[in-house]
């Protein structure tokens, strides 16, 4: 498969955590958290429910910033914006986007739009299968074809740090073995992931 | 089956209508029978549309003018939380006074023409399209925004791209309820002051006795009312394509 134009695991950085702490109201979930993620392979956070997993998955994606004291930092750089994809147990697509554009979500919310992305885009939707759904909208797709979807969207990102929470959990076993396959990063990766975890770079949480 | 089952639901009131008049012997000028409203229709069907038009032009530019101040205030409200302090209760206020109260100072100020109603209808409409979008606006999926956010996405390109597509289906469900009490405003405004329009002709109607052209003249309201809401919910279906599945 021809992923030139997606490079996430070149030069991927390692996460580094100090002295993170982190609290939701009333219920403290990590205190003086030190630990760091080697760059350039596949990592999985193992942990019972509750235990925070997707919490520092958020705290890595920027997305609860201002939220925690202490530094996240990747080898040296502490702004992590813009350097992470992460995707969700759910799929997240968008029900009044076309497949295609949601695989492109990232590139249309910061109007990068281009004829060289479309064209990434459907050689990725070509290569898992899913040529033939590029106009369908989402609520068409059965739960593995969706979850295939918020995977190309998040690969589409081209992000040094993928972060994948659970992101197979929901769907049947079949499926989930079947989901390794058309995995695009498999030629970077020693190891096909399992399907469990499924982190390219960086963390991946599962219970 | 839609068009079916009102067709059924209206052939079972006319039947019951008629055992009515039959059972009680009113007089025409009581109760006209389902016959002697048809021949009324049929008998003043020019004046009728002519009145007609009006009415459907003042609802439907109440609906636009609507639809466009609930859509401001609703994307006002969202954008800043110290405008939403103060537009809140202006809104809330809005409604707390009866519209109809309001009619015959409408009617003062704006004339027996079709300001005053398109205003009374207005006044009716924009609250249910602002609450619905507004709600739908705040209740974003988080985890669309979350995603969003990581995408490096501004503001302006989450709320283009995300909050309003995802609240437009609430935004169409105000937009029905809006449509199905329009009617309402333009009536009463045409009843308090006006020379023109099917509230007028009703009240025209009413002076003279004629109870069979004012069931006429209520009849086209039902349908001018029925047409409306079916169109606006045949758009919103289109307008929001995602949500049927």
């Amino acid at each position: 498969m021809k992923t030139d134009d997606l490079s996430p695991f070149t030069d991927a950085p390692g996460v580094i955590l100090e002295n993170v702490s982190f609290a939701f109201p009333g219920v403290e979930l990590f205190s003086s958290l030190d630990f760091e993620i080697q760059g350039g392979q596949w990592t999985c956070l193992l942990g019972p429910s509750g235990c925070g997993k997707s919490t520092l998955l958020r705290l890595i994606s920027g997305s609860l910033r201002d939220r925690f004291s202490g530094t996240i930092r990747f080898d040296g750089v502490t702004e992590t914006k813009g350097r992470t994809s992460w995707m969700a147990q759910k799929d997240l697509l968008l029900p009044w986007l076309s497949v295609l554009n949601n695989v492109l979500l990232g590139a249309r919310l910061r109007g990068e739009v281009s004829e060289q992305r479309i064209k990434t885009a459907i050689s990725l939707l070509d290569a898992v299968g899913l040529g033939h759904c590029a106009d369908d909208l989402p609520a068409t797709l059965s739960g593995g074809m969706r979850q295939r979807v918020a995977l190309l969207r998040t690969l589409m990102e081209a992000r040094p740090v993928i972060l994948m929470d659970e992101p197979f959990s929901a769907l049947d076993a079949l499926t989930r073995i079947k989901l390794q396959d058309p995995y695009p990063c498999d030629d970077r990766q020693s190891r096909t992931p399992e399907p469990c975890d499924a982190a390219a770079g960086s963390p991946a949480a599962q219970s | 089956m839609m068009f079916l089952r009102l067709l059924v639901i209206s052939a079972g009131l006319i039947l019951v209508w008629q055992i009515v008049v039959l059972l009680t012997g009113a007089p025409p000028y009581i109760l006209p029978g389902p016959l002697r409203v048809a021949t009324a229709l049929v008998v003043n069907w020019e004046t009728l549309l002519q009145h007609a038009w009006i009415t459907i032009v003042e609802i439907v530019a109440a609906l636009l003018i609507g639809s466009v101040f609930g859509t401001a205030s609703a994307l006002i409200m969202m954008a800043s939380r110290s405008l939403k302090r103060w537009l809140l209760p202006v809104l809330v206020m809005s409604q707390a006074v009866p519209v109809f109260a309001l009619a015959p100072l409408l009617v003062l100020w704006l004339g027996y023409g079709m300001g005053s109603k398109i205003t009374m209808a207005v006044l009716i409409i924009f609250f249910p399209v602002t609450a619905a979008f507004y709600d739908g606006l705040r209740r974003t999926e988080p985890e669309w925004l979350e995603l969003s956010r990581v995408m490096n996405a501004s503001p302006t390109a989450i709320l283009y791209h995300i909050r309003i597509p995802a609240a437009l289906p609430a935004f169409a469900s105000g937009l029905r309820v809006a449509t199905a009490v329009a009617p309402i405003g333009a009536i009463v405004g045409e009843w308090v002051g006006s020379n023109a329009g099917l509230g007028f002709y009703m009240l025209h109607a009413n002076a003279r006795m004629q109870t069979d052209v004012m069931f006429a003249a209520l009849g086209v309201l039902v349908t001018v009312a029925l047409v409306l809401y079916f169109s606006v919910d045949w758009i919103m279906n289109k307008i929001v394509y995602w949500h049927l599945n």
